[in-house]
């Protein structure tokens, strides 16, 4: 027994309490073409509690050897350049720089080149087909209690077809493109899912003659087999960036389970170079 | 506690020799002998006191005698020369500070050897202790159940051969060049045949090394499974340090290190897979097995390739004597045994099991729907084992074994995705369904040749050709547009061949050598095609293999330099071709015994290596799903290296008792690390297969770990009682400098198993508990927020800076067993009932964190509940 008391006193002792650091985060993209953006800065917040902006600190973006100074805006958490300054052009280096009591925050990276010309092809089949909505094989987390739901449905699956020119050939390190497909209604389902793709990230092979190609897949679930398609908008995403990007955007999808992949030196967030193109499609 | 690096490894190994080269030089002191008339025994104990040496002699050489002496000088010899005047005696000078008392006459010796049989089975025992009451020397049978004195004076000596749960044999044996043959009768554990030994050596000559469980299978047969059955791994669970990686299921976590750090060796060939049923029970049934060593933490040089453990496992040779056969029947299996003589030199041991799930639900189900249409559904799963071994004696000096292993699984699924309780729901023809069809097999021949070439010389030769295989398949087609269909397989293949020679070169110094070399044979592939929608697709075809070589030698000496005392030394070097890399392994381990049965303390310090490394895919479910990937090292992943120290103290302060407690300090460097340990099996289509793809997703890292455990076993003829309480930490870092010491999800900082078991009689029953800290777990501190550039809604995001900073609620769980025995029908019965998890403790096995608005919600994932458990057995 007396063994039994000092393993549970010890075992009491080793319970970890979790304590917040409150973090510095930041989220900046400097965009090509266009004078250098507003960052977010921010710190990490207890559950339940506003967005904590930070207001003092000292914040510098360097482009292509130029200084910018920021300074907090009227939004929380929101800094502007102190001064106009001039347009990015694409290729140029820029690095960031805060500094926050004793916290030093640093990102660097490179303004890709702006996205061309976009096409997008979107096909729909005749009919809405039979589908598995929620399957039993997601079972519960407490997987003995044999709560066996299943429900098939209809659904359209939505092919969208998208067409980009590559970057040009150039000395920079190559290119991502992140892709998405963002309907104005979201369909989600745990095994549906594993065959949607409304995202992608790739590899872009820059000099490429020819554009790329990428197809998306979303769904659009209907009351019967026989109802039509639903007219609703598409937008089409497409983000280029560099190999930061791509790291980050291949892993922000699940917010609960995991923190997207940071590049930020002395704290998190996200601080690079994107060219974004957005088109709005109504499917009829 | 600090753990060693090589410099401190290094320093260890040098004051080691220091101290040896400090007490010899202890005997060239000054020596004064004054005696008259007194007794010779008392006379030699003054020189033994004050030249530090020991002098070993049998009584009826110096009973009676007297001595005078009067001595003053710093030659021992010339001391005993003084003392021994007049009585016929010399003193013969036959290892370091120790000395022989033989009449005055040239001194001839000769050998006494020979074999430690079990007088039930006929089959071999290892690990018996044989010990000579006079002078008080003895030794452990080798796992042939070899013992040899190699030089002692002709003539009769009397021996005593003892062996937890068999009857102490006393005999007279007489020196000679050829083997003698010794049977223990078999009889119920009483631990006291074994305490009652005299010898100094008694605990010394048995485990050499701290951390070795060396015990008959008949005591690990007494140890419940958590899910019933005969299951050598569960039961090794009861002991301190050892602990699996889920609740029931999961491979073996040893002192804190992965599964992947365990050598499973059968009949001396590697097991890579010793799991069924999603590893719910190993592949090892324990009544196939004669015997078993485990090694935890540190090893003999004659291991190697692992870095945590070796469990080295010996099938039954199958009985010598009599015919037998065993049939169980339990709710996971049946199972059958039957071993026995075929000729007077010859036996086999024919073992099986099988799951019978599917004979119960039916493995295949024709369907069809009021349209006419026919399909099949499948539900078929099972698991399976074959053990078999053919052992021939062609001449009382040699053994020749023949082993084939073979346990794999089968899951053959063809279903619809509606499942439910109410089978008549979807029991029909299905449009939207999946089929899964997964096989693991692992498949061993293993030959060993073993003979006694003289005496003093025991050669064995082993070859063995290990495969492990698995397939998984798997079509899934959840809508009318969407279907995958992947084919997914891995081979592995070891193919080596070992000689070991043992040279018993005289009663102080035993040597061991021995070489090896292994083929291993990596291969894998992957075929998938998912369909996402019409014209929509990705296709993943890959094929990847890979080959090695490892060539090992080693070579160790067994050191007696006086009865207390133990110091074992070895050296193992190894060559893999993948790099190529080169490694030495240098293995230390001393022992004393302070009394022979209260105090015994060992101390061990070792390097081992591991060249293959286990890795799986973290992204798609479509591939390394159930299996894992073994990759050998190579110009892209470096083997692994770890140092172990580890120090022990065994009590038996009475009858039945046993108390043994320890430390260990564990590190290794060079052990694959996920680079993101957040990333999990998230989606179909993945990077690939390719060994750099897999590789890409591991860095290489570090992992320590240090622990205290306890271990008090109360063995009566009535009733055992176990206590096994273990404290550990262990941790895990990537290998650069910025990069901090986390904890690894092997952590468990406390576990309690507490057994006590009636036994005897034709009621036995037992009651456990099992008690640890719960499993660690990354918790999310704070909250943040980040913008989607693409014009979408802000993302909360879960704010986690430390890896594995929270622990689940600590797991408790009892378990009862009763047995009834009995005999009808002309047989033995055995009717055993056992309820898992007695209270239905909802024990906390995992945990996800889901936000709202306001605060973090969780959700718990509970363990299993009471499950009533039954198995029949009988043995005629």
């Amino acid at each position: 027994m007396a063994i039994l008391l000092v393993a549970t006193a010890a075992l009491a002792c080793d319970t970890v309490q979790p304590r917040s650091d409150g973090a510095l985060v930041v989220q900046l993209f400097v965009r090509p073409d266009q004078p250098p953006p507003a960052l977010r800065l921010t710190r990490t917040a207890p559950f339940g509690a506003p967005d904590p902006g930070v207001r003092s600190a000292d914040v510098s973006l360097w482009i292509a050897g130029r200084r910018v100074r920021y300074r907090p805006a009227d939004s929380v958490g929101t800094w502007v350049p102190d001064t106009p300054t001039d347009t990015v052009r694409a290729g140029a280096y820029f690095r960031l720089e805060v500094v926050s009591g004793a916290d030093r925050l640093e990102a660097d990276g490179i303004v890709p080149p702006a996205i061309g010309p976009v096409s997008v092809d979107v096909s729909v089949p005749d009919h809405a087909v039979e589908a598995v909505l929620l399957d039993s094989l997601s079972l519960p987390l407490d997987s003995l209690r044999f709560e066996l739901p299943s429900r098939t449905g209809f659904l359209y699956p939505v092919v969208a077809r998208v067409r980009w020119n590559p970057p040009p050939a150039s000395s920079i390190p190559e290119w991502w493109m992140e892709t998405r497909l963002v309907p104005v209604r979201r369909f989600s389902s745990t095994l549906i899912d594993y065959f949607l793709r409304p995202e992608g990230v790739l590899r872009e092979p820059s000099g490429k003659d020819g554009p790329l190609e990428w197809s998306g897949v979303y769904a659009v679930p209907v009351a019967a087999a026989d109802e039509p398609l639903p007219p609703h908008e598409l937008r089409v995403v497409l983000v280029r960036g560099s190999g930061d990007w791509a790291a980050f955007a291949s892993s922000d999808g699940d917010p609960d389970r995991r923190e997207p992949v940071s590049n930020v030196r002395g704290g998190i967030g996200i601080a690079t170079g994107l060219a974004i193109d957005t088109l709005r499609i109504v499917i009829r | 506690m600090p753990i060693p690096g090589r410099r401190s490894l290094v320093r260890g190994f040098a004051f080691a020799t220091t101290l040896v080269l400090h007490v010899g030089a202890a005997a060239a002191q000054d020596l004064r002998i004054d005696v008259r008339d007194v007794p010779l025994p008392a006379a030699l104990a003054i020189v033994e006191r004050q030249a530090a040496v020991t002098v070993i002699f049998a009584d009826r050489l110096v009973a009676g005698r007297r001595a005078t002496c009067r001595y003053e000088g710093d030659s021992v010899p010339d001391a005993l020369a003084c003392v021994l005047t007049g009585s016929g005696l010399v003193a013969r000078e036959s290892a370091d500070r120790q000395y022989v008392l033989s009449a005055g006459r040239r001194v001839e010796t000769r050998p006494l050897a020979g074999f430690v049989r079990d007088a039930r089975t006929g089959e071999p025992l290892p690990g018996a202790h044989v010990v000579l009451p006079e002078p008080g020397i003895g030794l452990a049978t080798s796992t042939a159940g070899f013992f040899s004195f190699a030089a002692l004076e002709p003539g009769e000596h009397r021996v005593r051969v003892s062996f937890i749960g068999f009857a102490v044999l006393d005999t007279v044996l007489v020196t000679r060049p050829g083997p003698h043959f010794l049977s223990l009768e078999p009889r119920a554990i009483q631990t006291e045949d074994v305490i009652v030994e005299t010898a100094a050596s008694q605990r010394a000559d048995l485990t050499l090394v701290p951390g070795l469980v060396n015990v008959p299978v008949s005591r690990l047969q007494q140890l419940p499974s958590s899910l019933g059955g005969q299951d050598l791994l569960e039961a090794l669970k009861w002991l301190p340090g050892i602990s699996r990686t889920s609740e029931v299921t999961g491979g073996l976590v040893v002192r804190g290190s992965g599964p992947d750090q365990n050598l499973y060796l059968v009949d001396g060939a590697p097991v890579y897979h010793p799991w069924h049923a999603f590893s719910l029970v190993s592949t090892f049934e324990t009544e196939s097995f004669r015997q078993i060593r485990l090694y935890r933490g540190s090893f003999p040089a004659e291991f190697g390739g692992r870095l945590s453990s070796v469990l080295d496992a010996e099938l039954s040779d199958g009985r010598r004597t009599e015919p037998r056969a065993v049939a169980s029947m339990s709710v996971l299996a049946a199972r059958f045994l039957v071993e026995s003589p075929i000729t007077s030199t010859s036996s086999f041991m024919l073992a099986g099991r099988r799951s019978f799930i599917d004979r119960l639900i039916g493995r295949t189900h024709p369907v069809s729907d009021p349209s006419g249409r026919v399909d099949t559904l499948r539900t078929g799963y099972f698991f399976y084992d074959w053990s078999a071994k053919v052992a021939l004696r062609p001449d009382k000096d040699s053994r020749f074994t023949a082993s084939y292993y073979l346990a794999g699984d089968d899951l053959d699924l063809r279903l619809p995705f509606d499942l439910s309780l109410d089978r008549n729901s979807w029991m029909r023809p299905a449009d939207l369904l999946f089929e899964v069809d997964e096989a693991w097999r692992n498949a061993l021949v293993s030959l060993r040749f073993e003979r006694l070439l003289a005496a003093d010389w025991f050669l064995s030769a082993n070859g063995y050709d290990v495969r492990y295989a698995a397939d998984e398949g798997a079509f899934v087609q959840p809508s009318r547009t969407a279907d995958v269909t992947s084919d997914y397989s891995v081979r592995l293949r070891d193919v080596g061949v070992s000689v070991d020679a043992d040279h018993y070169r005289s009663l102080e110094h035993q040597l061991r050598a021995g070489a090896s070399i292994v083929r291993r044979s990596f291969d894998s592939s992957v075929a998938a095609l998912i369909s996402y929608a019409p014209g929509v697709t990705d296709e993943i075809e890959q094929d990847t293999g890979s080959d090695a070589f490892e060539f090992s030698a080693y070579g160790q000496d067994v050191w007696r330099p006086e009865p207390r005392l133990h110091l074992v030394t070895g050296l193992r070097i190894t060559h893999f071709s993948g790099g190529p890399f080169t490694r030495l392994s240098p293995r230390l381990s001393a022992q004393y015994a302070f009394h022979p049965s209260r105090l015994v303390v060992q101390a061990a310090v070792s390097r081992n290596n591991q060249f293959i490394h286990r890795v799986r895919d973290r992204h798609s479910f479509l591939y390394d799903l159930v299996s894992s990937r073994w990759v050998p090292s190579s110009r892209d992943v470096s083997p692994a290296d770890g140092d172990q120290v580890a120090l022990s103290v065994e009590s038996r302060p009475g009858a039945g008792l046993e108390v043994r407690a320890g430390l260990y300090a564990r590190r290794a460097s060079g052990v694959l690390l996920p680079d993101d340990a957040f990333q999990d099996k998230d989606g179909l289509a993945g990077p690939g297969i390719e060994t750099a793809t897999l590789l890409s997703q591991y860095v290489s890292g570090e992992e320590r770990s240090r622990g205290f455990e306890w271990e008090t076993t109360l063995d009566r003829p009535d009733w055992l009682a176990s206590i096994a309480y273990t404290w550990s930490e262990a941790e895990n870092r990537q290998r650069d400098a910025t990069s901090r010491w986390y904890r690894s999800r092997y952590d468990v900082p406390h576990a309690l198993d507490v057994l006590l078991r009636r036994k005897g009689g034709a009621f036995s029953g037992s009651v456990s508990l099992s008690w640890r800290s719960g499993n660690v777990l990354t918790v999310p501190v704070a909250r943040y927020f980040l913008e989607d550039p693409g014009g979408g809604p802000p993302t909360g995001y879960l704010y986690r800076p430390d890896l594995n900073n929270g622990r689940l609620p600590p797991y408790l769980r009892f378990d009862v067993e009763l047995s009834y025995r009995f005999s009808g029908l002309g047989a033995d019965w055995l009717v055993r009932a056992q309820i898992y998890n007695l209270f239905s403790r909802r024990n906390v096995v995992s945990r996800l964190y889901e936000p709202d608005e306001l605060a973090v919600r969780q959700r718990d994932r509970r363990g299993l509940p009471r499950i009533p458990l039954l198995e029949v057995r009988m043995e005629l």
